[in-house]
């Protein structure tokens, strides 16, 4: 039987951040290669970064399916249900995009913090 | 009928740093790839004690073993100018491709215009890997992979002067049509029955400021990258040699030739199948189960069932698939998630009643008629699908081959494994589950493109865990094992260049192709009607509901004067009032061209001729790619 738990780690909390913040940034700039690649790694990797990105597995492989996955169907499944829901907003779908990613790395982040207090 | 709406046509729908993804030196499975437990020597090259012998010997040579050498695991300068070739060699390949001209494209695609400059950098990818390979250095491997994937599959970039692929274009105007008005109309057609995917499209470009055309160009590449962490899950939960994980992954992009990684629903579906067969495995599994927190374990599950619920919304066929592989899992108790098949079997059906209801009461007839067909499923798949001119007969043969060779030594390496008292079973669920598709449909005669798609996974591990057995594991035997990687990346990589690009003369349009039609777009009236030859030219990527879009099918057997006066009534009736338009472009006539033409009305160059001389027709634009004839007198 193999240990999967490891050390809190704070990379994809902030990665997640980096991602959002970027993204955000840019996102009043005209348009340009910069701001769709921003975006895409953003939908790509963000929402996951931050819902799963707190899971301690030590395997990178496994770290980024789980943060791939998430994400994917994350972005997926909200669009669908806002536009099943007659809610269609870019402005909503980005605050649940961007909400989702920053809080959970937030969260992470505070996680983090409480354990090594604690230790 | 003289024609079909287009849209209603089913979608034709390790070493020193253990990963690049995450390096962290305290793995989960810490051990070492055999290669880096070796002796710097190689007796079978070094032996000879040529200075050229023990500089080649030298290279191959990984770390000394751990036990003796701490840093043993410490990447080397050759390792890091290794890594460094890798996406030197996939800029040179793509600047040098840069010079092909689409037009100069024939039949045979891609490898009829390569450029002999680009040449070497294909042996500096294949002669890189496979040296990465045996110096056991895992992470320089993966940079191989993903300059390799770079490579393969952004070789339309360099050439394409707007996206490639009439389907993106389609799919680019079913999420502009959801992103302008912000509503999700089934009655449109099938896929909006099926949203998923192209709600996300919508946002993303939305936050992008852009068309989702622009996403269009480079999805291959990331796609394909998206593809590679679950599948790296599945190489390592079902072989025990941690070196089968890179060599799957290379496998796999030398592969993929089906080319269903554009911009799709199915390209999304397949990743996110792919996430929900790794999960399972890594954290559900039965074998070697992992000691995984509570939390890990609700998370990851929760991954998985988001992961079928998105597969479910976005994309037809991929539930089954989802459905039967994890039945299988399921069956032979290789997964403790048994009640995933029942679930995503609910979910998809429960999707088509309530949500797909117009999808299915348009085809509920045809979908009843082709549950359980497996023959004339295969068959339309297989049969019709050989044919048109010489050049692209050659190519659909070769990808016949292709598939067929692969499956063989898929099967060839599993017999290997089962003799070498080595487990099979995750791998023969995930390979031959999938070949129970065409049980339910012929899904527009590409079930056994997708058949090939979904077996992939364990076709590619088994393929590499084949090769590893065939180069040996023992430390003398390392430059037999590069002679095996290198012997197979050197059948592969030219003939997947072959299979996969043999459409692209097919796939690109000119600037001048993609101007023709914007314009016709910039002036038609709302509920005008659009009629072109064939599907295959640059359009609907916008106004893709206020306009209809109509093909011509190859039931009208009229010519001539007669034929237009067909096409002049098909538009006035499907019109009702509104302008009717005949649209021409290079891409229609290379369409016939590839797929040749049969006794019926002929080319599309037949329906150009046609048209010129009736007076129902007018020219209203000419250049030198494309051609719209507007109808001018209603009777």
């Amino acid at each position: 039987v193999e240990a999967a738990v490891t050390a809190p780690d704070r990379r994809p909390a902030l990665a997640a951040l980096a991602l959002t913040a970027v993204a955000a940034l840019l996102a009043t700039a005209p348009p340009s290669a910069g701001r769709t690649a921003s975006v895409v790694l953003f939908v790509l990797l963000g929402p996951g970064l931050g819902l799963v990105g707190g899971v301690r597995v030590r395997d990178g492989w496994e770290r980024l399916t789980l943060v791939i996955g998430a994400s994917l169907a994350f972005d997926l499944v909200v669009t669908v249900a806002l536009v099943y829901a007659g809610a269609w907003s870019v402005t909503a779908i980005a605050m649940v995009l961007g909400g989702t990613a920053a809080g959970g790395a937030a969260v992470q982040l505070g996680a983090a913090r409480r354990r090594r207090a604690r230790e | 009928m003289l024609s079909r709406r287009l849209s209603d046509a089913p979608q034709a729908d390790g070493g020193a740093a253990p990963s690049p993804v995450a390096p962290d030196p305290d793995a989960e499975r810490p051990a070492p790839a055999v290669a880096d437990r070796a002796p710097i020597v190689i007796p079978i090259v070094a032996g000879a004690g040529s200075r050229a012998g023990a500089a080649v010997g030298q290279l191959l040579a990984a770390s000394p073993p751990p036990a003796e050498t701490p840093s043993a695991q410490a990447s080397t300068p050759v390792d890091a100018v290794l890594a460094a070739l890798a996406p030197l060699a996939a800029l040179w390949w793509l600047l040098a491709l840069r010079d092909v001209d689409l037009r100069e494209i024939g039949d045979l695609g891609i490898i009829g215009v390569l450029p002999i400059a680009a040449v070497p950098a294909l042996a500096v990818l294949a002669a890189g890997f496979a040296l990465a390979t045996v110096r056991g250095r895992a992470w320089v491997s993966y940079v191989y992979v993903v300059a390799l994937v770079v490579a393969l599959y952004g070789v339309l970039v360099p050439i394409e002067e707007v996206p490639w692929y009439n389907v993106s274009w389609r799919h680019a105007g079913v999420a502009d049509t959801i992103a302008r008005t912000g509503e999700v109309d089934p009655r449109i057609d099938a896929y909006f029955n099926w949203p998923g995917f192209f709600t996300a499209l919508a946002a993303t470009a939305s936050f992008a400021g852009v068309s989702p055309l622009v996403l269009a160009s480079w999805a291959p590449v990331v796609l394909n990258l998206l593809l590679l962490p679950p599948l790296a899950v599945i190489a390592s939960r079902t072989t025990e040699d941690p070196r089968v994980v890179p060599l799957a992954l290379w496998t796999f992009a030398l592969t993929n030739w089906v080319a269903q990684d554009y911009l799709s629903p199915q390209a999304i579906a397949f990743v996110l199948y792919l996430v929900v067969l790794a999960v399972l495995l890594a954290w559900f599994g039965t074998h070697g189960p992992v000691r995984r927190p509570a939390t890990a374990r609700v998370a990851a599950a929760a991954v998985v069932l988001g992961s079928a619920a998105a597969v479910v919304a976005s994309h037809q066929l991929t539930p089954s698939a989802v459905l039967l592989t994890t039945a299988g899992l399921v069956a032979f108790r290789l997964t403790t998630m048994r009640t995933l098949p029942l679930i995503v079997g609910i979910a998809a059906i429960g999707w088509l009643v309530v949500v797909a209801v117009p999808y299915l009461a348009g085809n509920i007839d045809d979908l009843r008629a082709q549950l359980g067909n497996f023959s004339e499923n295969i068959r339309s798949s297989l049969g019709d699908r050989v044919g048109g001119s010489s050049g692209h007969e050659a190519v659909v043969r070769s990808r016949l081959l292709f598939t067929g060779a692969v499956w063989g030594a898929a099967l060839a390496a599993a017999i290997v494994r089962l003799r070498a008292g080595r487990r099979v079973g995750a791998l023969a669920v995930l390979g031959a589950a999938p070949f129970a598709l065409p049980v339910l449909q012929p899904y527009g005669g590409e079930i056994l493109l997708r058949v090939y798609l979904f077996t992939l996974p364990a076709v590619v591990v088994l393929i590499a865990s084949g090769l590893l057995a065939a180069g040996g594991a023992s430390d003398a035997r390392r430059a037999r094992l590069a002679l095996v990687v290198l012997a197979t990346t050197t059948v592969l990589l030219p003939s997947v260049v072959f299979v996969r690009g043999g459409n692209a003369r097919q796939w690109l349009f000119t600037r001048d192709e993609a101007a023709a039609v914007d314009r016709l777009y910039d002036h038609a009236a709302p509920g005008s009607v659009l009629l072109a030859s064939s599907p295959n030219l640059p359009w609907q990527h916008r106004r893709y509901a206020d306009l209809e879009h109509l093909v011509l099918v190859r039931q009208e057997r009229q010519r001539g004067m007669a034929l237009a006066d067909d096409v002049a009534s098909l538009l006035v009736s499907r019109g009702k009032g509104a302008p009717g338009y005949v649209v021409v472009t290079r891409g229609t006539l290379v369409y016939d061209e590839l797929f040749g033409v049969d006794d019926t009305w002929g080319s599309a160059r037949d329906l150009g001729a046609a048209l010129d001389r009736s007076p129902r027709f007018r020219r209203v634009l000419t250049s030198r790619d494309a051609t719209v004839w507007r109808l001018w007198r209603r009777q």
